[in-house]
């Protein structure tokens, strides 16, 4: 699985912008075609989308393109302006339903059909943003095989519940963990909410650990300042790394090699899920040091 | 007894239809002749048509027992002017009249009762919709046998003498004191008249009911003065909400997407999808779905195509705006948008059911039909197609431009999900036959396409195109696997339906299905 540590959001009517996140150290670039473009400007938003895909081509960042929803009938539009190779993935967005992904799946597949993009090419994440899609949010997860992350979506969210966005947070609890776990259970990634307040680092980074301890492994971001932090906070630890090496080492001889289920380090319990948890400690932190940013986890 | 070309035994002669000529092939029956006439009338200067109401217009008709009354089916489930028009004819202690409506919709239950005290005794429809009318004629309280024409089978009836027209009711959206009609401005715009075309120019009295009378002359002009005896005003000639839909969209389900990327894929690999291409779809899920691909085929390789045909749709007014049509043919607007259009677009043009689809006629547009996406309540693994009864018997729609369109267009393709609950769509014989599977080219389904053995260029057209051809036998299997063993419906002796041919033969008869009772809702 890619990293998502850092899924940056960049209108997609200003080159100056896009140009910008050529050179940003996040794992995700999503150009956005959707509410950051004015209904008269979707059509060059598209445009320039399109002829962006070659600036990402070398870059260790995927491109994702933020489409609108079906609701408001231009995704079609989009799909057709945007399904070219170059693009890794598409952001679903105020997904109601299983079928409004299934919709999404079938066009996909018909448009790489047509375009001669190799079938399930182009990735989807799947942004959960009313009370509808927090209510179907496992059969949203799980709708597709190109399925790989989803978003809870706090500012639509908070607008369709009616409430309050605040940085504390607690008006989205239900939903933010919901989309934590209905992606944890259909085996894909939760992706967290942008913060709105970016200028406030403190806030930012307390809601960003909160949102680890929710299950997210990466979160949707609108300034360049918030990448570095989600960067290291979604990345474990060096202690954590440290930790989980010694986990696997003793676990490895001790118990595998010896026949038994279970054995003690400093003092603790060492078992199968302790194990596989280190295991995938070591794994995203293997997956990061591949991506030759080791240090944004320092 | 006669045994048609589809296999179905007919008698020679039925009581309250006259005599039976039994299919014999989508094209073996053609005319050379003369039409019918119409009634010559002359009205002096100066001669009112506006009356005070429906019950005068009626009286002037000279309307009696044993006539025939029409309707058009613009206004479709909002239509207010045939309930209006049959109750009066009721009140008047008229009976027996024989109902030549283009359509009959749910709107119409008050009709159950008119054909229960006999003021009703016989419908002659293109168009059903599942509906009170259609359950109570299912349950045999219709005096004679309803008859089931098509779009273009009607025009024939009436240019032919088949279908004679004593008093023809027009739902007008706007009106002048002379007659002069539209349907595409007013308070209850539905689109163009056209199924009402024929019947104004050949029913002995023509009666325009309107709920917007406009200033002479009326602009612009559908059915002209000429052809008109009387205008009545009225409230309201429909409800809006039940006329169109605001507009028509795409449907989501997984299934239906599926099958409408088999059906443009098909026409694709065809040869269909190319410079100068026609195309006609309804306006299901899948039709709408396929409709939208195949637009944004065109868009992508620049394909100008030639016409839309038929019941026109928002997809179809997107496609002529955006130069993927030079024309749209109008028999019916199925949505606001279409509406429109139809009002301001000069390339968005009206035709008669004559032109569209009269297999007796110089050249029918469907003739030069290219694509037509179909829909089916049942096939056989010879192709028949039903679209008039379910398995079970009862009556749930009517032909209207699918035999016409199936037996005009080069390729004709029937969509429909394999199974429906437990019924499987493929069987052995359809219930009943409303187009034969000599003009069906291709059924697709979720779970593949079938190609009509007949057509061996198709096959061959398309068989490296990695495209899930399979057997119609192994569609029917698979089918059965999913919903079941198929148990066929048993029917009782008692006729409750003629199902005519588009030239006129009769292809099939409609039983009472056994132990069927009615039920309004």
């Amino acid at each position: 699985m890619a990293l998502m540590r850092s899924v940056f959001y960049v209108p997609a009517n200003n080159p100056k912008f896009i140009e910008k996140a050529t050179t940003l150290p996040c794992d995700i670039v999503t150009l956005d075609i959707e509410d950051s473009v004015a209904p008269a400007e979707k059509a060059a938003a598209r445009k320039l989308a399109a002829e962006s895909f070659s600036k990402f081509a070398d870059l260790k960042a995927e491109l994702y393109v933020r489409l609108n929803s079906w609701a408001t009938e231009l995704t079609n539009e989009d799909l057709e302006a945007l399904i070219w190779p170059g693009l890794d993935g598409v952001t679903a967005t105020k997904v109601r339903d299983a079928d409004d992904i299934k919709r999404l799946d079938w066009k996909l597949h018909e448009l790489e059909a047509r375009r001669g993009i190799p079938e399930g090419t182009v990735k989807v994440c799947c942004l959960i943003e009313t009370a509808m899609g927090v209510m179907n949010a496992y059969p949203i997860c799980s709708a597709s095989p190109r399925i790989v992350s989803a978003i809870f979506g706090a500012v639509d969210f908070c607008a369709d519940m009616r409430v309050t966005l605040t940085n504390k947070g607690a008006e989205q609890l239900y939903g933010r963990a919901t989309v934590g776990v209905a992606a944890r259970a259909a085996g894909i990634v939760a992706l967290d909410a942008p913060f709105a307040d970016f200028s406030n680092i403190d806030a930012f980074t307390a809601n960003t650990q909160e949102s680890i301890q929710l299950g997210f492994e990466g979160r949707m971001l609108i300034h360049p300042s918030q990448i570095e932090i989600a960067n290291k906070l979604y990345a474990p630890s060096e202690k954590e790394v440290e930790h989980a090496k010694k986990v696997v080492k003793v676990f490895e001889e001790e118990g595998l090699a010896k026949g038994l289920a279970a054995v003690a380090l400093d003092g603790k319990m060492v078992d199968i899920p302790v194990y596989a948890s280190a295991q995938g400690v070591l794994a995203r932190w293997s997956e990061i040091c591949e991506k030759g940013s080791p240090d944004n986890a320092s | 007894m006669m045994i048609n070309k589809v296999g179905r035994s007919l008698p020679e002669q039925i009581e309250h239809y006259g005599k039976v000529t039994p299919y014999a092939g989508a094209f073996a029956t053609q005319k050379d002749g003369v039409k019918t006439g119409a009634r010559l009338k002359s009205f002096k200067r100066g001669e009112k048509k506006l009356l005070s109401g429906i019950r005068e217009a009626i009286e002037k008709s000279g309307l009696r027992d044993g006539m025939t009354v029409s309707f058009h089916h613009h206004m479709r489930n909002g239509d207010k002017v045939v309930n209006l028009v049959m109750q009066e004819i009721a009140a008047m202690g008229i009976k027996d009249i024989r109902l030549a409506a283009s359509g009959i919709f749910e709107c119409h239950a008050p009709l159950v009762e008119l054909i229960e005290n006999g003021v009703i005794t016989q419908t002659v429809t293109n168009t059903f919709n599942p509906g009170p009318v259609a359950k109570a004629i299912t349950a045999g309280k219709l005096a004679k046998p309803a008859i089931f024409m098509t779009h273009g089978g009607r025009p024939r009836a009436i240019e032919s003498g088949d279908l004679h027209i004593d008093v023809a009711f027009v739902s007008a959206p706007t009106c002048d004191e002379q007659g002069n009609m539209n349907g595409t401005k007013g308070k209850s715009a539905c689109g163009y008249l056209s199924y009402s075309y024929l019947d104004a120019q050949y029913a002995d009295s023509v009666v325009a009911v309107t709920d917007t009378l406009v200033p002479y002359p009326n602009c612009p002009i559908e059915i002209t003065s000429e052809f008109v005896d009387y205008v009545v005003v009225v409230d309201s000639i429909g409800d809006p909400g039940g006329i169109v839909s605001k507009t028509l969209k795409v449907k989501t389900d997984p299934v239906s997407l599926q099958i409408a990327s088999n059906a443009a894929n098909l026409a694709d690999a065809a040869g269909y999808i190319k410079d100068g291409m026609s195309f006609q779809t309804g306006a299901s899920g899948a039709s709408l779905a396929a409709a939208a691909l195949v637009r944004d085929m065109m868009k992508e390789r620049g394909i100008k195509g030639s016409f839309g045909l038929g019941g026109i749709h928002s997809y179809f007014v997107q496609m002529l705006e955006e130069g993927l049509f030079k024309a749209l043919f109008d028999t019916q607007c199925f949505d606001l948008v279409a509406v429109e259009s139809a009002g301001k677009n000069e390339n968005h043009m009206a035709i008669s059911a004559s032109l569209y689809a009269n297999p007796h006629n110089r050249g029918a547009i469907v003739n030069y039909l290219d694509t037509v996406l179909l829909g089916a309540t049942e096939i056989d693994v010879d192709f028949n197609v039903n679209v008039i009864t379910g398995s079970n018997g009862v009556i749930m729609g009517a032909s209207g431009g699918h035999s016409d369109t199936a037996a005009g267009s080069k390729l004709t393709i029937v969509v429909a999900n394999l199974t429906r609950k437990a019924i499987c769509v493929v069987r052995e014989k359809v219930t009943t036959v409303t187009t034969p599977g000599e003009t069906i080219d291709a059924f697709v389904t979720e779970h593949g396409i079938a190609i009509n053995p007949l057509r061996k260029d198709l096959l061959e057209a398309v068989k490296d195109s990695g495209l899930p051809i399979v057997d119609i036998r192994e569609l029917k299997a698979k089918g059965e696997e999913i919903a079941g063993p198929q148990v066929a419906q048993e029917f009782t002796d008692k006729l409750i339906g003629v199902v005519e041919y588009r030239d006129g033969t009769v292809i099939d008869l409609v039983y009472q299905p056994k132990g069927y009772e009615f039920q309004q809702q």
